[in-house]
């Protein structure tokens, strides 16, 4: 047994009062009365024997006692169990990422129930530690320096909420221990439906990390992933937008995802749940001008989070990309691909040796070793594999297996006959270097597509020339200007696909979106914490969700994963919360007890 | 003794001297004689004529008028009654503590009934009222007598306890006893219901009947709020009370309802019950007790 506030017994000294009620001034007066018939007449109650009146005296002093004793002791919070370590800091962790907003079945949301959590807990912290509060999505952000108030703190949590960002909780844990690692020992108590499961050694001596997992075992979900758009490679103005739609959780009712133009409602489309369990690509050829606003919206019943239902594209201006060519011989197959794009990209000319010009948006080595200087965007065409990173030499008997997508309907394959189609490989990229395959044979990647530190590069670990009469079909300039639009997209201002959680280089002072929310820029950069499309000054975009993983989250659990991570139970090495109660109804069964003997009537 | 000689000072035998003078006047002045009643009786003293009827004693034939006017008249001779007047004074406890203010006026009222009843000629009797009825001395009858009485009622001792029940039943107000009875006491016996019961006996009395009820105002509205150790006079009794205002109340609406049920008891058996309390005028209250149909209030 301990106290949670030992100041408060400083109560107990009010024992004083009926101690000397009791020893100076409970003396009754005494008067002679010619008869008690009258008095006896008002209480029914029998005679009183001497003894027994003086056994209530001293009841009703222990019981007065008992009373006080009790009031003090739910005022200092008597605990059971050990005060457990003397704390020095106790930190509260809250995963305000937007699969925190998932409703479960009883209509609360998770955050809700963290924070419920939290308040019934909040009265059990042991007086003199200090609570620091902090949340996390893609950045941790200080909510609640660390304080003793526990009214500070209920305050501090009611403002708490949620964000339409993506968690990043992979560096979170080390940054909170960073933050909160000077003063020690430290409890860590993470709130979250993505446990971070870190055992006892990844953690430093006299940190103790306690975990709630938030998520529930079972719900549907389904939102959008992935949104993309592609200009038609041959046809100016036309266009493809790729979205992709996940769906976890049982459900056997379909999912509608409808388009709209500039608010003007293109097209619908259902989709069946069971093929979308790990993603299932959508396209939707569309005409599109400058400036339009691509808007995708999904419905689904029973759907437990609403902010993954919407995406949003701003069609910026559209300036043909410009594409540098660096080759040693100019294939001329290639020449006519390059040509038959006309004024939808503008192509120049460079050699292996030769400095990239400013303003171009790919640059394309053909046949050539990547340069000393790299560009953010490049494609890769049959790089030899002695001199390029990550790739080697073919073996001497590759296994023969016919190439395949690796995603059905990717954006990048669209129009290509993969079927029809023998490349004939050159290089293999081996597992370390970071290639996704998008279209892949036995060896591995045949188009692959790496994204590192903000630098996209493609490659074809083919030669076009030696395959076959690939270079003669249609696919062939298709392959290669779908691969250029996508290279120039996030690269220029025509289509960009804004996830929440970017800094984007924006004009005025502030970003304004359409429903009148507000954000300040800091030097020019704004930071997406809002879903929808916005304006600031000249520039304008929308943010989306698009995480995959926040839509997993907000769906039942994952073999693996959270299922994995049984729902930890606090070890109760502070107070329980019952004690409280279990004070207050024994104090008020003194006070009905006391009533009962001693005032039960107005006479005795 | 102080108290006692507080009892019957000079100034209060002066205060009944005036007393009965006033009754005397009032008795003139209602023009009828002292002790006469509408009977006619044996006396010496006459009181009229009224003419002959047949059958009346020829002995009171007044033959002087008869020879004047040559008609039989009888004469009407006075006829003199003689009460036996019976004092009965509660000397419980109750009566001397803790309000010994009720102690002397019941005294003081025993001392001027008996004034009044040697005066008129009557027989006096002065009784304890305690758990019996015990006479403390003979009939005595003149005026001369009234030291003696004085004097008995100031050594009277006040203790114990009253049991009207028991003692009011067994005294009978016989033949000799009749005439009339004051009984003075507070009427707080060993339960609420005694009193009612001595009532009840009395009502069987031949005897003109007043019961005379002393109380001090403290008695019938206690001021006992808070916590409070009582202790009964008559029983010795202690016992611890906390009473609230509302108690107190109860209290008073209990004590008036008790008095007021022992009034219309009385009342039902025709006998006179006069609430007499300490603070108020003995004077008054005397003469307002013998205006209550009493006959004494015509002797003297």
């Amino acid at each position: 047994m301990f106290f949670l506030a030992p100041l408060q017994l400083f109560w107990l000294a009010l024992a004083i009062i009926p101690l000397v009620l009791f020893l100076v001034f409970r003396r009754p007066k005494t008067q002679e009365i010619s008869t008690l018939l009258f008095i006896k007449q008002l209480s029914r109650k029998p005679q009183e024997s001497p003894w027994w009146r003086q056994l209530k005296r001293w009841l009703a002093l222990l019981l007065s006692l008992l009373v006080l004793m009790l009031a003090t002791f739910y005022l200092a919070g008597l605990s059971r169990g050990a005060p457990g370590q003397d704390l020095a800091q106790l930190i509260w962790v809250l995963d305000t990422s937007a699969s925190m907003t998932t409703r479960e079945p009883n209509g609360s949301t998770r955050l809700d129930r963290a924070l419920e959590i939290l308040r019934g807990h909040s009265e059990s912290i042991p007086e003199g530690v200090p609570v620091t509060i902090l949340a996390y999505d893609q950045e941790v952000r200080v909510i609640h320096p660390p304080g003793y108030q526990r009214s500070a703190w209920i305050r501090a949590l009611s403002r708490l909420r949620p964000r339409p960002l993506a968690s990043r909780p992979e560096w979170v844990p080390k940054q909170v221990i960073d933050l909160a690692g000077l003063t020690r020992p430290l409890e860590i108590w993470h709130f979250s439906d993505r446990p971070w499961n870190l055992s006892t050694a990844d953690l430093p001596p006299d940190v103790t990390l306690r975990e709630w997992n938030l998520r529930s075992s079972d719900g549907f979900n389904a939102g959008i992933t992935a949104v993309d758009f592609l200009p038609a490679a041959l046809s100016a103005g036309e266009g493809t937008v790729f979205t992709q739609v996940l769906a976890q959780g049982k459900s056997d009712l379909p999912v509608r995802l409808s388009l709209k133009v500039n608010d003007a409602f293109v097209a619908l489309r259902e989709i069946d749940t069971r093929q979308a369990t790990e993603g299932l690509w959508v396209s939707f050829p569309v005409r599109i001008k400058e400036g339009a606003l691509i808007e995708l919206n999904l419905e689904a019943a029973e759907d437990r989070m609403s902010w993954d239902n919407q995406a949003w594209l701003r069609v910026g201006a559209m300036r043909p990309p410009v594409v540098l060519w660096v080759a040693e011989h100019r294939d001329v197959f290639m020449r006519i691909a390059l040509q038959s794009f006309g004024s939808q990209i503008r192509v120049l000319l460079a050699g292996p040796g030769d400095s990239i010009p400013p303003g171009v948006d790919v640059v394309i080595r053909d046949g050539v070793a990547p340069g000393p200087i790299p560009h953010p965007r490049e494609l890769w065409i049959n790089p030899p594999p002695d001199q390029t990173p990550g790739l080697s030499a073919v073996p001497a008997s590759p296994p023969a297996l016919a190439p395949r997508a690796v995603r059905e309907g990717d954006p990048l394959l669209n129009g290509l006959a993969v079927g029809r189609f023998a490349p004939f490989r050159t290089s293999w990229a081996r597992p370390d270097s970071g290639f996704m395959p998008v279209l892949e044979d036995g060896l591995g990647a045949l188009i692959g597509i790496k994204e590192d530190e903000g630098r996209t590069v493609m490659v074809w670990t083919f030669d076009p020339a030696r395959s076959g009469p690939f270079r003669l079909t249609a696919s062939f300039p298709l392959l290669l200007g779908n691969t250029l639009m996508h290279l120039a997209g996030t690269g220029r201002d025509m289509v960009r696909v804004e996830r929440t959680g970017q800094l984007i280089r924006a004009d005025g002072e502030r970003a304004t979106w359409a429903d009148g929310t507000q954000r300040e820029l800091l030097g020019g950069w704004l930071t997406l914490d809002h879903l929808g499309p916005w304006q600031a000054g000249n520039t304008a975009g929308a943010a989306s969700l698009l995480s995959r993983e926040e839509t997993q989250l907000a769906a039942g659990a994952v073999p693996g994963s959270a299922e994995a991570v049984a729902s930890p139970t606090w070890t109760q090495s502070f107070a329980l919360p019952g004690t409280g109660l279990i004070l207050l109804l024994s104090l008020l069964t003194l006070l009905v007890l006391e009533s009962w003997l001693f005032h039960r009537r107005a006479v005795f | 003794m102080q108290e006692d000689e507080a009892l019957f000072d000079p100034a209060f035998l002066g205060r009944l001297r005036v007393l009965l003078l006033k009754l005397r006047k009032r008795r003139l002045l209602q023009k009828r004689g002292a002790t006469s009643t509408p009977a006619a009786g044996f006396t010496r003293e006459f009181k009229d004529h009224r003419p002959y009827i047949s059958g009346d004693d020829f002995r009171s034939v007044d033959w002087r008028l008869f020879a004047r006017l040559e008609k039989l008249f009888i004469r009407i001779f006075e006829e003199v009654q003689e009460f036996h007047l019976h004092l009965l004074i509660d000397t419980s406890m109750s009566m001397k503590r803790p309000h010994p203010g009720k102690r002397q006026t019941a005294l003081r009222l025993a001392a001027a009934l008996a004034h009044l009843g040697l005066a008129g000629q009557h027989r006096v009797s002065l009784m304890r009222l305690g758990d019996t009825v015990s006479q403390l001395h003979p009939p005595v009858k003149g005026q001369g007598n009234i030291h003696r009485l004085l004097s008995l009622m100031a050594g009277l001792e006040f203790g114990g306890t009253s049991d009207f029940e028991t003692s009011l039943g067994r005294w009978r107000a016989d033949r000799s006893k009749r005439g009339m009875v004051f009984v003075i006491s507070d009427f707080f016996g060993r339960d609420l219901h005694q009193a009612e019961r001595a009532v009840e006996a009395a009502g069987r009395w031949d005897a003109e009947t007043h019961f005379v009820q002393i109380l001090d105002p403290a008695e019938i509205n206690p001021d006992l709020e808070g916590e409070w150790k009582l202790i009964d006079v008559e029983t010795g009794e202690q016992r611890r009370f906390f009473l609230n205002r509302r108690d107190r109340d109860r209290l008073h609406q209990e004590i008036e309802s008790y008095l007021r049920h022992l009034e219309t008891s009385a009342l039902r058996r025709e006998i006179n019950l006069v609430r007499w309390t300490t603070d108020q005028d003995f004077e008054e209250m005397f003469v307002r007790l013998l205006a209550r149909g009493s006959a004494l209030a015509d002797s003297g």
